[in-house]
């Protein structure tokens, strides 16, 4: 489940908000982990987070999408 | 180093000269045999391998850490290890390291911090040593019992949830036995079955241990249910039939490993008589996380230059701790989205030399990687074909093939003019190349930093990644050596 944002600001901003509810150590110890997930880039230049794990307020819940379109990415031979 | 003699000299004035050929990094300070003591000149140390004189053989017995014991002719030599701590490193005989990633100490400081491991049990996190990783230390630490839940009934069933709409239970809050804040069911079906239970969700995580107590009460009234059965982690059941006494709180004190996330707490009938109406208690719920998966948010750069790896989402974290138990082979990666971002940017001319294991070969799975844009590849892994790779500026040069399951230590140099790849000691020829010229991202451990995009993550474990930016070709099979020494791959 996803939800997608505009800006990674925004994508940001609400990963931040779930990493302070984990107590994770960048928040508490101001270095260390941050995020459970944070957002990536999308095809059509907006920004998807992975919430599977989250906790969603009723809004977010009738917002979240099964999948996003992926960049294009150099997917020559490597 | 040049070979040594060893000369051991007998009470009756007779003596004994041997020739000891020797390699680097380990070494030996002195022996005695039949309680006397050999003196040997250490003025640099080294790792005693062979010593042959006058068609004698002195086998030595070695393991990771170093000679355990000698015998001459089936005499056993002891050996006096209490000055290894003063021994060269390897990033004291290998200087000038770029990045230099692993659980042993290659710095040689003695106290070396390697990771920084978060407890997924509360999220805490902390620095470790070598030495701590290598002890127990740092699992045990992973392993630390942490309350992850304790129950509050004052104002809501507190995560308890009401059971399925075809269930025959109903959640409450209510008193009894002279104690408040309690859960209550109260049971609406005749019957009991495998739906009666207390159940909450996303409780525990799967592989791990838990001790769970409670305080319950079951009153005599009832008509059916007079008993638990089990308490369930996940799907994995423990009896606890036969303890309660009715109209008395009775504590229990469960422990065991959970296979998903709920804990149901599973009620229990005498087949007698109508369970409609029937009420069970619990109050003093506490769940008690005993072993713990442990993730690595930093993999310290021992080099001096502040390299560090580091993954600040929890979720790509590659793992050191799998359920209580120290990952054997380094750091578990999941190949999916696991990894580590460094800020190296690739050189044009660099060494890399990787140890790992991967658990499925013939897929393009790098240990470390990293380009600006198409024909600017740095990296060392396998590729499609299940063989070891190095990625140079147009291309991959291939190795050799793998194993899944098998450790491989991979020894990868790119210059602007020649590429190299050697695989446990078995090399590929050298030839031409060009620069790759990168200048923006960095190289990404555990996967390829494809401008910025991850792929070709590692599926399997990485011991130790060392970097160079500079052609270590003349030292490479004194590096290899050492490697091996340290890790039994060949």
């Amino acid at each position: 489940m996803y939800l997608i944002y505009s800006t990674e600001e925004a994508g940001i901003e609400r990963a931040d908000e779930e990493g302070k509810y984990h107590e994770f150590s960048y928040w508490t110890e101001g270095k260390g982990t941050r995020w459970l997930t944070k957002p990536v880039p999308t095809a059509d230049g907006k920004w998807a987070l992975d919430v599977s794990e989250y906790e969603l307020d009723g809004l977010e819940e009738s917002s979240v999408v099964d999948s996003y379109l992926i960049p294009d990415t150099i997917e020559d031979n490597i | 180093m040049a070979d040594r003699t060893l000369t051991i000299n007998h009470a009756d004035g007779g003596s004994e000269t041997y020739t000891l050929k020797t390699e680097d990094v380990l070494g030996v300070r002195n022996m005695s045999v039949d309680g006397e003591t050999v003196t040997i000149d250490r003025t640099a140390p080294d790792l005693v391998r062979t010593i042959i004189a006058d068609g004698q053989t002195i086998t030595i017995d070695t393991t990771r850490e170093g000679v355990r014991t000698l015998t001459v002719d089936g005499t056993e030599i002891t050996i006096d290890r209490s000055e290894e701590a003063n021994l060269e490193s390897f990033l004291q005989e290998f200087t000038g390291a770029s990045a230099a990633y692993s659980l042993r100490d290659l710095a040689g400081s003695g106290n070396t911090t390697v990771v920084r491991v978060r407890r997924a049990s509360d999220n805490s996190e902390k620095d470790f040593s070598a030495t701590d990783v290598s002890s127990g230390a740092m699992t045990d630490w992973v392993n630390t019992d942490v309350l992850t839940y304790e129950s509050d009934f004052s104002s809501g069933t507190d995560g308890f949830l009401t059971p399925p709409s075809s269930a025959p239970w109903t959640c409450n809050i209510d008193s009894i036995g002279g104690l408040n804040d309690n859960l209550r069911l109260t049971s609406n079906y005749p019957v009991v079955n495998v739906n009666t239970y207390f159940r909450r969700n996303r409780t525990l995580s799967a592989g791990n241990s838990y001790r769970v107590t409670f305080d319950a009460y079951i009153p005599s009234t009832n008509s059916e249910v007079d008993d638990f059965s089990t308490v369930a982690f996940g799907t994995s059941q423990v009896n606890i039939a036969g303890q309660i006494t009715l109209d008395q709180w009775t504590s229990y004190d469960v422990t065991g490993t959970a296979n998903a996330t709920a804990l149901f707490i599973r009620l229990k009938g005498n087949s007698s008589g109508d369970a409609t109406g029937d009420v069970v208690y619990i109050r003093n719920v506490q769940i008690t996380q005993t072993t713990a998966h442990g993730f690595v948010e930093t993999w310290y750069d021992q080099s001096g230059n502040g390299n560090d790896a580091v993954q600040q989402v929890s979720g790509s974290q590659p793992k050191i701790v799998d359920a209580g138990v120290l990952v054997t082979g380094g750091l578990k990666f999941d190949g999916v989205d696991d990894s580590f971002g460094t800020s190296l940017v690739p050189p044009n001319t660099v060494t890399l030399i990787g140890v790992a294991n991967w658990n499925v070969v013939n897929q393009a799975t790098f240990l470390i990687g990293a380009r600006d844009s198409t024909d600017q590849r740095s990296y060392i892994g396998q590729v499609s074909g299940g063989v070891t790779a190095l990625g140079v500026a147009d291309g991959a040069r291939a190795g050799q093939a793998l194993t899944a399951g098998t450790d491989y230590l991979i020894f990868g140099k790119h210059s602007g003019i020649t590429r190299f790849i050697s695989t446990n000691g078995i090399v590929g020829s050298d030839a031409a190349g060009s620069a790759p010229n990168n200048n923006i991202f960095g190289y990404h451990i555990g996967a390829f930093n494809d401008a910025g995009t991850d792929s070709a993550f590692m599926d399997g474990s990485i011991s130790e990644i060392i970097i160079y930016d500079s052609d270590q070709l003349a030292n490479r099979e004194a590096i290899e050596a050492n490697i091996n020494n340290q890790y039994d791959i060949y």
